[in-house]
C-alpha cells in the first residue's frame, strides 16, 4: 500500500486546491497537441487540426473536466486509489483500448500546467515530488487492470 | 535527420534567450535529485544531499547544473547536428560515468518543469511541444552511443 507522509498529503492538497477549473481542459488539449498520436482516441471530437482548434474544442474541454473529476476521486481516496480506480482501469483497457503509456503523458501535461500556474516558489521541489508521486500512483492504478 | 521548421527554431532560440543558465541549471538538477532520489547515486562525491534543503543549497549541485546547461547551449547553437555534437558526451556518459540513459529523460522533464514555472502562460502548447521535441532530440543524442 502507498504510504503518504503528512507533508505529502498537505502538498498534494495544496496543488489540487490551486489548479482551478481550466486544468483539465488545458492539460488534455496540451496532451493532444504535444503528443499528436493521442488524437486517435478522440476521432469523434471534431476539429483537432491545429493547436488553436484543439484549445478551442468544446469536446476536448468537456473531456478534460471529466478526467479531472476522476482525479478528484483519487484526491478524496488517497489511501485506496487502486481500488477506487479498478472499474476505471477495466473500462480504459477493455472498452476504450487506451495504450497505458498515454496515462503518463497526460499526467506530465497536468504537471506542466501545475508548474505554470503555481510558479517556482509554490511549485517547489518538495511540492513537485509529492504531486508527481500522487500522479504516478494514479497512473499505476489506471494500468492495474490491464492484464 | 531531425527536421526543424522555422517556427520551431525560433521558439527554441526564444526560450533559450530567456533562460539564465546559472539560475535554471542548478534548479533543474536539484529537482532531479529530490524528485527522483535514486539519481543521487551518481553524485556520491557531492557531499550533503540528505534533504531537499541540503540539495538546493549544495554548491556542487549548483556547479554541475550550470555545466549541464552549458552543454545544452551547444545543442541550441547546433540544432542541425545534435547527434554528431553529442557523440563524445554520449560515449563518456556510457563508458566512464555509467549513467542509466533513462535518467536523461528525467532531467529533461525537470528542466521543462522549471521552464514552465518560470514562463507561466508564456509556456504555450506550441512552445511546450517544440521545447519537449528539442529535449527529446538531446536525450536521443546522449543515448546514441550506448549501443
Amino acid at each position: 500500500m502507498v504510504e503518504w507522509s503528512d507533508a505529502e498529503r498537505s502538498n498534494i492538497a495544496l496543488v489540487w486546491g490551486k489548479l482551478g477549473d481550466d486544468a483539465g481542459p488545458v492539460a488534455l488539449a496540451r496532451c493532444v497537441i504535444v503528443y499528436p498520436w493521442t488524437q486517435r482516441y478522440f476521432s469523434t471530437f471534431g476539429n483537432l487540426s491545429s493547436p488553436a482548434a484543439i484549445m478551442g474544442n468544446p469536446k476536448v474541454a468537456a473531456h478534460g473536466r471529466t478526467v479531472m473529476g476522476g482525479l478528484e476521486r483519487a484526491i478524496k481516496n488517497m489511501d485506496n486509489i487502486k481500488a477506487t480506480y479498478a472499474p476505471l482501469s477495466v473500462m480504459h483497457s477493455e472498452r476504450l483500448h487506451v495504450d497505458p503509456d498515454n496515462f503518463k503523458l497526460l499526467s506530465d501535461c497536468i504537471t506542466v500546467f501545475a508548474a505554470m500556474k503555481l510558479g517556482p516558489q509554490v511549485f517547489n521541489a518538495d511540492v513537485q515530488e509529492a504531486w508527481q508521486k500522487f500522479l504516478s500512483v494514479c497512473v499505476s492504478a489506471l494500468c492495474r487492470q490491464y492484464h | 535527420m531531425v527536421e526543424w521548421s522555422a517556427a520551431e527554431r525560433k521558439i527554441v532560440a526564444d526560450v533559450w534567450g530567456k533562460i539564465s543558465i546559472d539560475e535554471i541549471g542548478p534548479q533543474a538538477l536539484a529537482r532531479l535529485l529530490i524528485v527522483y532520489p535514486w539519481t543521487q547515486r551518481y553524485f556520491a562525491s557531492f557531499g550533503d544531499l540528505s534533504s531537499a534543503g541540503a540539495v538546493l543549497g549544495n554548491p556542487k549541485v549548483s556547479e554541475h547544473g550550470k555545466t549541464v546547461l552549458g552543454a545544452l547551449d551547444k545543442a541550441v547553437k547546433n540544432m542541425d547536428d545534435i547527434k554528431g555534437l553529442y557523440a563524445k558526451l554520449s560515449k563518456m556518459h556510457y563508458d566512464k560515468l555509467n549513467v542509466d540513459p533513462d535518467n536523461f529523460r528525467l532531467l529533461a522533464d525537470c528542466l521543462s518543469i522549471v521552464v514552465a514555472t518560470k514562463f507561466g502562460s508564456a509556456f504555450s502548447p506550441e512552445v511546450q511541444a517544440t521545447w519537449q521535441k528539442f529535449l527529446s532530440v538531446v536525450v536521443a543524442a546522449l543515448t546514441s552511443k550506448y549501443f
